[in-house]
């Protein structure tokens, strides 16, 4: 037989200060950290009155890994390994909100055809994190099926981007000045074959999920964010865009080329879980548009800048990167010394922000919901601890 | 030009349809051919722009050894401290042999130091150490290279059950695949 | 022609502001008037960015990025604190998102956030008190050094706590401000280069 000692039995501190403030005759339960719907390890500590959730609190700190004081130790190149670790389903964007930071510091001006790299890259990427949280969040909610689909599609983007960057997941592409390297004639092909094909792909999956009256019943009017709650939490990308708010940054303030296109702000108005959904559904037609437009016009000539200095060492000073990520606006602030490596660097990840409100929206609704909330919200932990 | 849309409502009865809808698809799906690939049996066929760990580049003239100069910037650049050097130096006579060691040791400062003056030291790279364990593969040594003698390799099916098996001698295996290529 | 970003920001009575880079304003507060100005940037419909805190010779810098839903720019309040007395007020009872974004400064630095509801650690281990951001003497560099357009000034002596100094604006600011002039020449400038904001 086991045996506990005393403290064990009372649970870890997080538990402990949760109980303190339990109501009586509640049930206290850990969400997590190994629940399959958390898509990583994040806890979140409920109490639950029947089946309905009075209190909740996430929990973190599981996959933390101290990115912040890792930027203090290594120069600035070498950190850019890390950007693809903190997001491995939207790394591109982290990619390029760091090299964004760097270059505001350095000067740098970007050539033309590596911006437009950059724009298909980042959102063949995108593509990928939607198609991934669309498999994964249908998961949560018991169909098994999409999830086949979304992997089958996703693959193919995930090859055409192994072309170019070399990897499948945490991808180091973007460097200080450009891209590390040009587009092959076998990358352009793909990517416009996969543009088309997901033209074909969309409508199926309209049929198959979003049409689906069981679907509609778990996300309708589910977890209602307010545009008040989402400016008091900081709420930001497709979650922002589905409570009516057309907040893109690529289009209110259009970084790097994205003025250039033409395309949507999807947005809907009902504030839930549905609305979320849709906005996902919709920002991938318009990142193939990108895309498709990106490619037409691409220009040709150098991916690098002719000059670039040796040793990376930005003047004294500040700068603030921002990228619209998959999952909301995406920032880096690092302050530089003068020196190689940076004096701080912050990591400003949109799931933060997103799951802080979490304990708000989950007050006084179904265990079930909260399922349906969490994987409406698309978080990435890793992002989330850094 | 854009517009804040509204979520589209269903009522029951398409709702209802909505199910067949669903099947159907799921039925044309049943009958397609099988996209997944049956592992041990067949590959796939990407494997040509997988960017594994480094390898060294052979010269042009002599394939046995590395176009490496010995100046050590992938060691220094790389994030975790994963490349070694490790360099042989060996006195050579007074009319030293310049092609084979054409840039030895401008570069670094020890050799700067301790080169006595009538005798020419010539840098030999014994091995170059990669410790792929610790690798994450962000390139930052290929691309710091200055005379390109690093690529990556396409290297895909590594595994093994120690540490120990991912120390590469880089060296060693550049010889190997070389040799290889010849005899073969 | 609609008023820019930045003289909204002015008129909201939020102390005056500069423009450090295109599509950035940034004011330089006083631990005892964060918690007004906070109130008036959420007032003014501002979404709370992030929370951080940097370690230099002067004491902590927390900064504050704020940005808004429809108007380009970013706005960002920098606080300085002492080491001694690393207290700040909390403004999670306006924006409750800071309330993660605080216990992580605590985490990484040790800075209280006064009046903050639950300031337990938040990604590291709940048993140790690590601080791991915290520099020692010989890595912190100079405030100033770093923010050339940022200076002290000696506080008005607080009431209870003893918080160093919040940075003060550019010379030149400080100059027009002497004029009379409500909005300074460089503000003005930068009314049509707001609108394209962010890209530098």
């Amino acid at each position: 037989m086991l045996h506990y000692a005393h403290e064990q039995l009372q649970g870890d501190y997080y538990t402990r200060a949760f109980q303190a403030g339990a109501q009586e005759d509640t049930l206290i339960i850990n969400m997590g950290p190994q629940h399959p719907s958390t898509h990583g390890v994040l806890r979140i500590i409920l109490e639950l009155h029947g089946e309905y959730i009075l209190r909740a609190e996430p929990v973190l700190g599981y996959v933390h890994r101290m990115q912040e004081k890792m930027g203090e130790v290594k120069t600035y190149p070498q950190y850019l390994a890390n950007m693809g670790r903190v997001d491995y389903l939207h790394a591109l964007a982290w990619n390029w909100a760091y090299v964004r930071a760097v270059e505001q510091l350095l000067e740098l001006e970007v050539p033309e055809r590596a911006e437009y790299v950059r724009v298909i890259t980042c959102e063949l990427n995108r593509i990928t994190s939607h198609l991934l949280w669309w498999g994964a969040y249908l998961l949560d909610l018991g169909a098994f099926t999409p999830i086949m689909y979304g992997f089958a599609d996703r693959e193919r983007a995930m090859d055409l981007l192994q072309i170019i960057t070399g990897s499948r997941l945490t991808y180091c592409y973007y460097t200080f000045g450009g891209v590390t390297a040009d587009l092959t004639p076998q990358f352009i092909d793909g990517t416009k074959d996969f543009c088309k094909y997901m033209r074909t792909r969309l409508p199926m999956y309209k049929d198959l999920v979003t049409d689906n009256m069981i679907l509609r019943h778990r996300v309708d009017d589910i977890g209602i964010i307010s545009v008040d709650m989402a400016r008091r939490y900081g709420v930001t990308g497709p979650n922002l865009r589905g409570s009516g708010v057309e907040h893109d940054l690529r289009r209110n303030t259009p970084y790097s080329i994205y003025d250039r296109f033409d395309f949507e702000i999807p947005a809907y108005e009902e504030c839930d879980a549905l609305a979320r959904y849709l906005v996902r559904m919709d920002e991938m037609e318009q990142s193939i548009s990108i895309i498709e437009q990106a490619i037409q016009s691409l220009p040709e000539g150098p991916v690098m800048p002719p000059k670039m200095p040796k040793v990376i060492k930005p003047p004294k000073g500040e700068a603030y990167g921002e990228v619209e990520g998959a999952r909301g606006v995406i920032g880096i602030h690092v302050i530089s010394d003068g020196t190689a490596t940076p004096y701080r660097i912050k990591l400003r990840a949109p799931s933060f922000s997103n799951l802080s409100l979490f304990a708000e929206v989950s007050k006084g609704i179904l265990l079930a919901d909260a399922v349906s909330i969490l994987g409406s919200l698309d978080l990435v932990i890793p992002e989330i601890d850094r | 030009m854009t517009m804040i849309k509204k979520t589209p409502k269903q009522s029951t009865l398409q709702g209802i349809k909505s199910l067949f809808v669903g099947l159907k698809v799921t039925g044309r799906n049943f009958v397609m051919p099988q996209i997944t690939t049956h592992y041990p049996r067949k590959e796939v066929s990407n494997l040509a722009t997988y960017r594994g760990h480094v390898d060294l580049v052979p010269k042009e003239d002599d394939p046995m050894t590395s176009k490496c100069i010995l100046c050590g910037q992938c060691a220094k650049a790389c994030p975790s401290n994963c490349i070694e050097l490790v360099i042989r130096k060996e006195e050579v006579e007074p009319p030293p042999d310049e092609e084979a060691q054409p840039d030895s040791g401008s570069k670094e400062e020890a050799t700067a130091k301790s080169a006595p003056k009538k005798k020419k030291v010539k840098r030999i790279l014994d091995a170059f150490m990669l410790n792929y364990n610790l690798c994450s593969l962000c390139g930052q040594c290929v691309q710091t290279c200055p005379v390109d003698s690093l690529e990556f390799s396409t290297n895909s099916y590594l595994a093994g059950f120690t540490r120990e098996e991912f120390i590469f001698d880089l060296l060693e295996r550049m010889r190997n695949k070389q040799k290889a290529s010849s005899s073969g | 022609m609609k008023q820019s970003w930045v003289d909204q920001l002015n008129a909201a009575g939020v102390p005056k502001c500069t423009e450090v880079r295109k599509g950035v304003a940034c004011f330089c507060l006083e631990s005892q008037n964060l918690l007004d100005s906070v109130r008036k940037i959420l007032e003014l419909e501002y979404y709370l960015q992030d929370v951080s805190a940097s370690d230099f010779q002067e004491g902590y810098l927390l900064t504050y990025h704020f940005a808004h839903f429809e108007e380009p720019g970013q706005a960002v309040f920098r606080v300085l604190i002492s080491h001694e007395h690393p207290q700040v007020p909390s403004i999670s009872s306006f924006y409750q998102g800071a309330i993660w974004h605080e216990q992580e400064c605590t985490d990484f630095y040790g800075i209280e956030f006064t009046g903050h509801p639950d300031l337990k650690p938040l990604l590291l281990v709940p048993e140790e008190n690590l601080c791991p951001l915290r520099k020692d003497a010989r890595s912190k560099k100079s405030f100033l050094d770093i923010f050339p357009d940022c200076k002290l000034v000696e506080a008005p002596p607080p009431p209870e706590s003893e918080e160093n100094a919040g940075g003060q604006e550019s010379p030149e600011e400080k100059a027009s401000k002497k004029k009379g002039s409500g909005k300074s020449k460089v503000q003005k400038e930068d009314d049509e280069t707001a609108q394209d904001s962010g890209q530098a």
